[in-house]
């Protein structure tokens, strides 16, 4: 903070100098003075630069034509050869078109999913019930895609599973096989994805909740408002700038849908609506060998990630939210 | 912190590869006497190996080898379901090992384009002796591992026998019902239709399937019946048989099997059939449909749940079209490739001389005296037990084998106890049946052309989805329309170009094809 207000005074006093040198000669400033505790950065910019930064180099091969013989740096450039294959590709369009709708259906469904189900777990008063509850909302978090979509397909199998079982049952239809139904399957998806993470996605907004002043609540109960105008008014208006947050980090992974999910629920028959570019990436890429085609998709998806980012926290700004930076 | 500017680290989420080059090494006539007798060696990890034998880098079969040559070796266990992808990943990082075992030859044509892979014409040529004469003996293996540039990428032997696919029927049931096996398309969807609806098990309930599925490759085992999975060879044209006639007569066949519910309904879910076995084994099923040894290999089970259940392997039946063999797959068995980095290629060879000489047989009958006795010639299993606790888990360590199936020793392999004579009699009667017509294949291998990979790679997904949709979604879409969307969509993507590079392709290497020399 110290720093801070020296380089405020520091400012005001020397408008006369221009702006940038007055910034490196601030920065410079600041690292002699307080050189020990930028050498307690290093480490820190070290790991980034080379687990995070340096491994990047390896992105060039989407502009190359890849071999293993020649390696990253030998291999030839080929320039935009890849991207405008990519863009050809009938194939492509498809494929974007289902990850698109499937990110699409996870973002209005699946995100609001664990904020109504912390503000329902807000509201519960029995301490023991909530925390009981809590914990077992959890546990889908821990099992692994692989034995849940096994277990998925046996609850909706047509002949054995229970859900089919009760539709029969009580509506005397005939049964449904859920998971090769172009309609279905889609549901089935956003369904299983709300299951496994709704009850984990909870901490973060039961937290924010926690923070709420409760003399806010007070207040409003003197007033004569009932718990659903507390929520509506309070609670909501409180955890606005952790939606916002958590809606920008959302946003980057837009295009990515867990590939583990879906090639676990995938089949032939669902392909129209259920091949994405992680499966198409993974056919194509590591079965084909087509490293560089693959990095160039690998390259748009991250590219609309970012400006997915910066578009969300550009409007996220505008309502008047901090945003991320 | 209002103000200052943090620079954004969502690109470092983005790519990650950390892929390094492979550097290579000059092999110009060189003697690698001094290089050191090491080697690294592919093996797939089934997870077979049982606890009490150690584990697949070190087990009695890998001390075995290594005691026998003299060689050190160091097996590189990768999953046997992501092969092909753990091996590219060790590739692409320079960790590969030496010596690569697949069995997939296109895998390797992938390799070879991607110049990883040591020509062996030379160290064959150089160091081998075995090796060379197995080679001229049987000159039609060349043609499976010569590359495009005309040089041997692979070594690889002769498969003991190519049965692949087989069927088992329930033969207690044909008996009690007094049907005959089918052996028209027509008397098989008779006889299913039979057996479902006259509760064969007496249990009072419509629940017997009719046929079900033991290796995931439902329905395209029924491709085989119709001749429709490939590219044949008609007068001097190469053709896509999935766009004949041919593919919709199995796409109508097979309608009729899931419309009827004379096949199990669900195999599209139950990827890795174990719901299908529970079906076969618990004796709900008129037929399983797969692999050609399953039926002897469930049969303890299958007996142990319906004491009164026989079984028997059931012919490829004929069609309108006439008749087709099972599946079977070509003669080349494993491939083994040289890795570019390789440092003693001498030493490889060596080892897989030995292989060809002294090495395979104990590795698939092993110890004399401990697993098997040689009784007029037919090594005879002492213990059953034992070797499935000490021997069935080292089949991926027979790298090459001159070994040759013989139906008629199945039963005298086994103990003389009427179970096992019974399991071996069924064994041999399988792989009899499984053989006995051939299954059509014109060309040997699959063009190793990009442009065609890559189509199939669109077009395959597409062609499975049609399919899919035609079997199994009711009046949606009737076999006829399936065809016609096939052949737009075909047009569509530009098949019209494959079939003229397959054409090409066919042209300039048919002088090369050769069949099995006898």
């Amino acid at each position: 903070m110290n720093t801070n207000t020296n380089s405020t005074v520091f400012l005001k006093d020397k408008k006369s100098y221009n702006k940038k040198k007055s910034y490196i000669r601030r920065l410079w400033g600041d690292v002699a003075r307080d050189r020990y505790l930028y050498a307690m950065l290093i480490p820190v910019v070290a790991y980034y630069a080379i687990f995070k930064y340096a491994p990047m180099y390896g992105v060039t091969i989407a502009f190359k034509n890849f071999r293993f013989a020649d390696g990253i740096l030998g291999s030839s450039w080929v320039g935009f050869a890849n991207f405008q294959r990519m863009l050809r590709s009938s194939e492509f369009l498809l494929i974007l078109k289902n990850n698109l709708l499937l990110n699409l259906y996870t973002l209005v469904f699946q995100f609001p999913a664990p904020i109504i189900l912390a503000i329902l777990l807000n509201e519960i008063r029995n301490k023991y019930f909530k925390k009981t509850t809590q914990s077992l909302l959890y546990i889908p978090h821990f099992i692994s895609w692989v034995a849940l979509g096994s277990i998925i397909m046996g609850i909706l199998s047509p002949s054995t599973g229970s859900i089919n079982f009760l539709l029969v049952k009580l509506f005397k239809i005939e049964p449904i096989y859920f998971m090769t139904s172009t309609f279905w399957w889609p549901i089935v998806f956003v369904l299983s994805s709300i299951w496994k993470s709704a009850g984990w996605g909870t901490i973060i907004y039961l937290a924010a909740i926690t923070g709420i002043n409760p003399e806010l609540y007070e207040a409003a109960h003197i007033d004569g408002a009932g718990r659903f105008k507390c929520i509506l008014n309070i609670t909501i208006p409180c955890i606005r700038g952790t939606i916002a947050v958590l809606l920008i980090l959302n946003m980057g992974h837009f295009l990515e849908l867990g590939f583990e999910h879906i090639y676990s629920l995938q089949n032939a028959s669902v392909r129209s609506v259920a091949d994405v570019i992680a499966t198409y990436v993974y056919r194509v890429g590591l079965q084909g060998m087509q490293y560089s085609y693959t990095s160039a998709i690998g390259l748009f998806q991250s590219l609309v990630g970012l400006i997915l980012v910066l578009l969300t926290n550009f409007i996220v700004k505008k309502m008047g939210e901090g945003g991320i930076w | 912190m209002k103000g200052k500017k943090i620079s954004c680290i969502i690109l470092c989420m983005a790519l990650c590869l950390a892929l390094s080059s492979c550097s290579r090494n000059g092999k110009n006539g060189q003697n690698y006497d001094d290089a050191a007798n090491e080697l690294s060696i592919s093996i797939f990890d089934r997870g077979n190996v049982p606890a009490s034998e150690g584990s697949y880098e070190d087990n009695r079969w890998s001390q075995f080898i290594e005691q026998e040559t003299g060689i050190k070796i160091t097996w590189v266990p990768v999953p046997r379901a992501r092969s092909r992808e753990a091996l590219n990943t060790r590739f692409a990082a320079g960790t590969a090992p030496d010596l690569v075992v697949e069995f997939d030859r296109n895998f390797f044509v992938q390799l070879y384009n991607q110049g990883v892979l040591a020509s062996v014409d030379g160290f064959i040529k150089d160091y081998s002796t075995e090796y060379k004469q197995y080679l001229e003996d049987n000159a039609d293996l060349k043609q499976y591992v010569t590359f495009s540039d005309g040089k041997m990428y692979a070594l690889t032997n002769r498969r003991a026998h190519v049965a692949t696919r087989g069927v088992w029927v329930r033969k207690d049931w044909l008996d009690k019902l007094g049907l005959s096996m089918p052996t028209t398309n027509e008397e098989l969807l008779d006889v299913l239709r039979v057996i479902v609806n006259s509760d064969p098990d007496g249990n009072g309930k419509k629940d017997t399937e009719g046929i079900v599925f033991n290796s995931n490759s439902a329905p395209f085992v029924f491709q085989d019946m119709f001749t429709c999975r490939d590219w044949y060879v008609e007068g001097d044209t190469v053709v896509n048989s999935r766009l004949t006639d041919r593919y919709e007569a199995y796409l109508t066949f097979v309608k009729t099997l899931y419309d009827e519910g004379l096949m199990y309904r669900e195999y599209i879910t139950d990827k890795t059939c174990q719901a299908q076995d529970q079906v076969w084994t618990s004796g709900n099923a008129a037929i399983t449909w797969g692999a050609w040894g399953i039926g002897s290999s469930k049969y303890p089970s299958l007996v142990a749940n319906i004491p009164s259940a026989d079984i028997m392997p059931m012919e490829m039946v004929s069609t309108q079209f006439g008749r087709n063999g099972h599946f079977q797959d070509p003669p080349a068995q494993r491939y083994i490739a040289l890795n570019n980095d390789i440092k003693n290629p001498k030493a490889a060879i060596k080892l897989l001389d030995w292989y060809l000489s002294d090495g395979w047989f104990p590795l698939t009958y092993g110890i004399e005296g401990e697993h098997y006795q040689l009784n007029d010639g037919v090594p005879v299993i002492i213990d059953k037990e034992k070797n499935k606790n000490e021997l069935d888990y080292n089949i991926d360590y027979v790298l090459l084998t001159k070994a040759t199936s013989n139906p008629t020793w199945f039963t005298k392999k086994y103990p003389a106890d009427p179970f096992n004579q019974k399991l071996g009699y069924l064994e041999g009667l399988a792989l009899e049946t499984a053989l006995k017509h051939t299954y059509r294949r014109d060309l040997p291998y699959t063009p190793d052309i990009n442009e065609i990979v890559m189509f199939n790679a669109e077009f395959d997904p597409i062609l499975e989805e049609i399919t899919e949709t035609v079997i199994s979604k009711g009046a949606a879409m009737s076999p006829a329309q399936g065809m016609e969307k096939i052949r737009s969509e075909w047009v569509r993507l530009g098949g019209e170009r494959i079939e003229q590079l397959y054409q090409q392709w066919y042209d300039e290497n048919k002088s090369q094809f050769i069949s099995k020399t006898e």
